[in-house]
């Protein structure tokens, strides 16, 4: 063992107190605590993780029997009890009484937004319920965003004041419920449900909320709570993947209604995307539906026997791309590396032919330990899909965090079927199931370089140059 | 405001400045310091009363801090890490890919991010901020003797790279 009294020399105590006073020599406290704190009291709040921001609310779940399901939903009965008046529309009158910090404002959007009775038994109906769990409330705290009878439908979105802030001015909370049942039906059948509890961080933070109808089924339809300040709001209606690596997001814009609820059918390409971006102030995004990731879609096209985990971690890796439903898993393979690790590989093609690689190397020995985190990595192949079985592609990844393997990037590689080893340069691994890894420690050099497969009696069979990686923990 | 949130807004201006370079000095990320900062100061806040009552507030966040540094990798977010364009391939492996800013010593930041976090928070807390090896030991959960070793071998490791002579200790690369 080395001495224990080898003491840091003082020039290199000087130089390292000088490169850490230089690199946060403008960091400030505030308001990140403020956010800090304000995170960590939200997760606290009970309920508040199953109604996160940019939830998927089920609304076929709650009520399929009254709502129908019908493909047709015009044909369905006209409803009873209260109806919208003839005027309903974006430009409905504002909503009495003072409204709570929430940051939203402006008229009641929606088909109902002007109702003056039907907002009043909506909010009778929010206070008697938010009473009955201890949560007293005033009609004048209930802000109704936006109701409306849609497609057989009828939706309440308002929100409320989230509790007692301890943190001052700058930080704020606001509840938001959904009451929903079917079109026509009154404030009392509608059931109701509490979305989740939001922070107003500079006061001017939207959310989206995704609906549909079953829990399989895509959401059909967004409803986005935004600032006064929030201009525009578009939803991604297609991507495009180009080999040079950029992907050209087609963008449909929404509507407004009222004076915060920006609302939309979405086509199913649209609610597999769940995508949206906002002009005039920040909007909290969400993910796809969790039953149509990639790393689900992935596992479709996996062979008997294959490690499934694996493949969806790198199905997973492909979200980073977040391919549409346009692209279309064609490969998904997997082979083991160790006794505990594996590495696999899914490709998408596009609709162009490119393919879309997304890798992974899943250790299970070492899962709960930072040391050993599954690496997965995706990217756009630069070179066509034609037939899957003579495709190559390999990635190239960097470990997270940079740290002294900043550029040593480890190579997992594809083959085509047939090869039985990959070599770059002078070092040869063994390919199993189409799959080989390099490690970083092999290639010391990192950056891109020329990979070939080879048979088994050493012919070059193939040959492709490493693709830029994106590494996603 | 009350008394209890004026004093915790008071320590937290008055501590962070060392806090954040603490978090630094084992992170060599500033955005994952000021995450891991904030994220500390945020459990201080929760239990501030009880902190504050118990008369070591400061000890109680410095260790709050150390522990988030060292565990920042267990939940961290998803970042994008690019690799080196093709037209840019010949560029030194040694040269880090996020810190070529002004003001940056990029190889003594290379030699730092050389030291596995444990052995770096070790060489941080007992040589720059001139703490004891029980001190240091208490902050870090380990013995002494840990201690002892691991200042030692990053002390050592930290001169190898910075000095011509070959690095051949490669223990905890990984």
């Amino acid at each position: 063992m080395e001495s224990s009294t080898q003491e840091l020399p003082a020039e290199l105590v000087e130089r390292l107190h000088r490169l850490a006073a230089t690199q946060m020599s403008e960091s400030r406290p505030w308001p990140g605590v403020d956010r800090a704190v304000h995170r960590m009291q939200r997760r606290r709040l009970a309920g508040m993780s199953a109604a996160a921001l940019g939830c998927v609310l089920i609304i076929g779940m709650t009520f399929s029997g009254a709502l129908g399901l019908s493909s047709d939903r015009s044909q369905q009965a006209p409803p009873a009890g209260p109806k919208p008046s003839a005027s309903a529309s974006a430009t409905a009158t504002a909503p009495t009484g003072p409204l709570p910090a929430s940051g939203f404002s402006g008229p009641v959007g929606g088909s109902l937004g002007s109702d003056k009775t039907w907002l009043k038994q909506v909010r009778a109906r929010i206070v008697e319920v938010e009473a009955s769990v201890k949560r007293p409330l005033t009609a004048a705290d209930v802000q109704v965003l936006w109701t409306s009878d849609r497609d057989g439908v009828r939706y309440v979105y308002a929100v409320l004041p989230g509790g007692k802030n301890k943190l001052g001015p700058g930080l704020r909370y606001f509840r938001d419920v959904v009451l929903v049942g079917p079109a026509g039906a009154s404030a009392d059948k509608l059931v109701y449900k509490t979305m989740g509890t939001h922070d107003l961080e500079d006061g001017n933070v939207g959310h989206a909320m995704y609906l549909r109808r079953t829990a399989t089924a895509l959401p059909d339809f967004v409803l986005i709570a935004a600032s006064p300040a929030v201009t525009e709001v578009e939803v991604a209606s297609s991507r495009k993947f180009s080999v040079d690596g950029t992907v050209t997001v087609g963008w449909r814009s929404l509507r407004r209604e009222g004076g915060a609820v920006w609302v939309g059918r979405l086509t199913r390409a649209e609610g597999y995307l769940s995508e949206f971006r906002s002009v005039g102030g920040p909007i909290r995004n969400s993910t796809n539906a969790a039953t149509h990731q990639p790393k689900h879609r992935a596992v479709t096209v996996a062979p008997a026997g294959s490690n499934l985990a694996a493949i969806k971690d790198a199905g997973a890796a492909l979200s980073w791309l977040n391919p549409s439903l346009a692209e279309q898993p064609v490969l998904a393979i997997s082979a083991p590396l160790t006794d505990t690790a594996t590495l696999a590989a899914t490709v998408f093609r596009t609709p162009e032919g490119l393919a879309l690689v997304g890798f992974a190397e899943r250790d299970v020995k070492f899962k709960e330990t930072w040391r050993h985190l599954t690496r997965r990595g995706a990217a756009i192949a630069k070179q066509p899909i034609g037939d899957p079985d003579t495709f190559m592609a390999v990635l190239s990844t960097v470990k997270l965090p940079p740290a002294r393997e900043d550029l040593n990037a480890g190579y997992a590689v594809l083959t085509p079927v047939g090869a039985t080893s990959a070599r770059i340069g002078d070092v040869t691994v063994p390919v199993r199931n189409r799959l080989a890894l390099f490690e970083p420690s092999a290639i010391p050099d990192g950056g891109y370089v020329t990979v070939e497969a080879l048979n088994a009696q050493g012919t070059v069979i193939a040959s492709v140059l490493s693709l830029r990686g994106t590494e996603v923990p | 405001m009350d008394d209890d949130e004026a004093d915790f807004r008071e320590f937290v201006t008055l501590r962070w400045s060392s806090l954040v370079t603490t978090a630094y000095l084992i992170t060599t990320d500033r955005g994952i310091a000021e995450d891991c900062v904030q994220e500390a100061m945020a459990r201080v806040h929760r239990h501030w009363r009880s902190v504050r009552k118990d008369g070591k507030p400061a000890a109680y966040a410095r260790q709050a801090v150390v522990n988030a540094a060292l565990s920042w990798r267990r939940r961290r977010r998803i970042r994008e890490v690019p690799l080196t364009p093709a037209d840019q391939a010949t560029r030194s492996a040694a040269e880090p890919v996020d810190q070529r800013v002004q003001g940056v010593d990029p190889t003594l930041l290379a030699a730092l991010r050389s030291l596995p976090p444990q052995m770096r928070a070790a060489v941080a807390l007992r040589y720059l901020e001139d703490r004891s090896e029980a001190e240091t030991a208490v902050l870090l959960g380990c013995s002494v003797g840990t201690v002892k070793s691991s200042t030692s071998r990053g002390v050592a490791r930290l001169r190898a790279v910075l000095e011509p002579a070959p690095l051949t200790d490669r223990e905890g690369a990984r």
